[in-house]
C-alpha cells in the first residue's frame, strides 16, 4: 500500500510517468489490474472524453494507448481516479 | 454578473450549461456568447461594468485563461511554457473581484498571480478538467454531471455565500454525483463507470485560492438551478429546440443565508 500511497501523490502532483514507472517497477500485479479496470471502464462509454487544449480522445484511442502501455494527462487522471475508488472502498 | 461563454474548441459544452445555469442564478447576468466572448469584449465588459464576480471559461494552462477561439484572456508572460503566454494580458482588471476561471490547470499558477495581483479569490482547476461527449450532441446526465457539481460554485456565490461555503458546496456536489453513478440511480446509466471516474478526477482537481471569507457585495441570486435533461448543444440564441424525455435535475444548495 505505500508504493500506491506514493504512486497517488505523484500522480496528484501531475509527475505522471514517475507514477506509473513506480507502479510497473515495485507493483506490477497492482499496475495489470488498474489498467484492466480503466479499459473496462472506457468500454463502457462509446462516446469521447475531452481534456485541455482542445484536445479530444475516443475511449477506443485511450484503450489501445494503455494497452501499449503509453500514458497522457488524461489516462493518469483517470489512474487517480481509479486508486482513489480503492482507497474510498478500503475505508482510506 | 459578467459570464464569459465561448464556444469553440468543444467549450460550447460548458458554455451551453452554464448560459443556462446563469438566467436562473443571477438576476441581472451579462453573457458573452460566442463569438462576442472575446478577450477584448471581455476587458471592454469588466472595464464598463465593474462586475465583482466573472466566471470565464475555456481551454487553459498554468500561465492562461483562454476564450473564443483559444484567444488569451488573462494571462502570464511565460514564452517558454507556450505561444500563448507569450505576453502578459489583463492582469491589471483582475483586481477586487472574485473569479471563476473554469481553465484547466490555471490553479496552479494563474490564479495564485491573480490573487497576488488583488483578486480577491479565484476559484480554478489544478489539472485537465475532463468530461464525456455524447454522440448525438445531446447534453444528458453523464456528460452534464461535472458541470453541476462545478457550478454549484457560482449558485452559491451568487446567492450571498462566502468563498468557503462555495467550495465546500462545490466539493461536496462532486461527492454526490460520483455516489450518484457509483451505487445510485445512476448506477444502471451507460457509461456510468467512467462519468463516475471523470467526476472524481474533476473533483480532485478543484482549487479555491484568495480571501475564503470575501463574499459578493449585494448578493441576490438563487442558490437552486433546474437544468431540463437532455438539452442541446448551443445557446438561445441557436435555435435549437430543448427535445426528448425530461429529467428534472434540482439541486438545493442550503447556504443557510437568506437573500438580501
Amino acid at each position: 500500500m505505500q508504493v500506491i500511497d506514493k504512486v497517488r501523490n505523484l500522480l496528484i502532483h501531475g509527475r505522471y510517468n514517475e507514477a506509473v514507472g513506480l507502479l510497473v517497477t515495485y507493483s506490477p500485479g497492482t499496475y495489470r489490474v488498474l489498467v484492466a479496470r480503466i479499459i473496462n471502464m472506457l468500454r463502457t462509454y462509446p462516446g469521447y472524453l475531452v481534456s485541455s487544449n482542445g484536445r479530444v480522445y475516443t475511449t477506443r484511442d485511450l484503450i489501445q494507448m494503455l494497452q501499449q502501455g503509453r500514458w497522457n494527462r488524461v489516462l493518469a487522471q483517470l489512474l487517480l481516479s481509479e486508486i482513489e475508488l480503492m482507497r474510498m472502498k478500503m475505508g482510506r | 454578473m459578467l459570464y464569459i461563454l465561448p464556444t469553440t474548441f468543444g467549450v460550447v459544452i460548458p458554455s451551453t450549461i452554464m448560459e443556462k445555469i446563469a438566467v436562473q442564478i443571477d438576476p441581472s447576468p451579462e453573457i458573452l456568447w460566442g463569438n462576442e466572448a472575446t478577450p477584448e469584449a471581455g476587458r471592454t465588459a469588466i472595464l464598463a461594468h465593474n462586475p465583482p464576480y466573472v466566471f470565464t471559461t475555456g481551454h487553459g494552462l498554468p500561465c492562461v485563461t483562454t476564450v473564443q477561439d483559444k484567444e488569451p484572456f488573462i494571462s502570464l508572460k511565460e514564452p517558454q511554457m507556450s505561444s500563448w503566454c507569450k505576453e502578459g494580458r489583463n492582469m491589471d482588471i483582475v483586481k477586487g473581484r472574485i473569479w471563476h476561471v473554469h481553465s484547466c490547470w490555471c490553479g496552479r499558477e494563474l490564479a495564485l498571480v491573480m490573487v497576488n495581483k488583488g483578486a480577491r479569490a479565484v476559484f480554478a482547476e489544478d489539472n485537465e478538467y475532463m468530461f464525456l461527449i455524447p454522440h448525438n450532441n445531446k447534453i444528458d446526465i453523464i456528460t452534464a454531471a461535472p458541470f453541476l457539481a462545478e457550478y454549484t460554485t457560482d449558485a452559491t456565490m451568487l446567492s450571498g455565500g462566502t468563498v468557503r461555503e462555495a467550495q465546500a458546496a462545490r466539493i461536496t456536489e462532486y461527492s454526490k454525483w460520483v455516489k450518484y453513478f457509483q451505487a445510485g440511480e445512476g448506477s444502471k446509466l451507460q457509461g456510468a463507470g467512467l462519468a463516475a471516474r471523470v467526476v472524481l478526477a474533476d473533483k480532485m482537481i478543484a482549487s479555491v485560492h484568495g480571501d475564503t471569507s470575501a463574499t459578493i457585495p449585494g448578493a441576490r441570486g438563487r442558490s437552486t438551478f433546474r437544468l431540463n435533461l437532455p438539452i442541446s448543444v448551443g445557446g438561445s440564441g441557436s435555435g435549437i429546440a430543448l427535445l426528448g424525455l425530461c429529467a428534472v435535475v434540482a439541486l438545493a444548495i442550503k447556504t443557510g443565508r437568506r437573500r438580501a
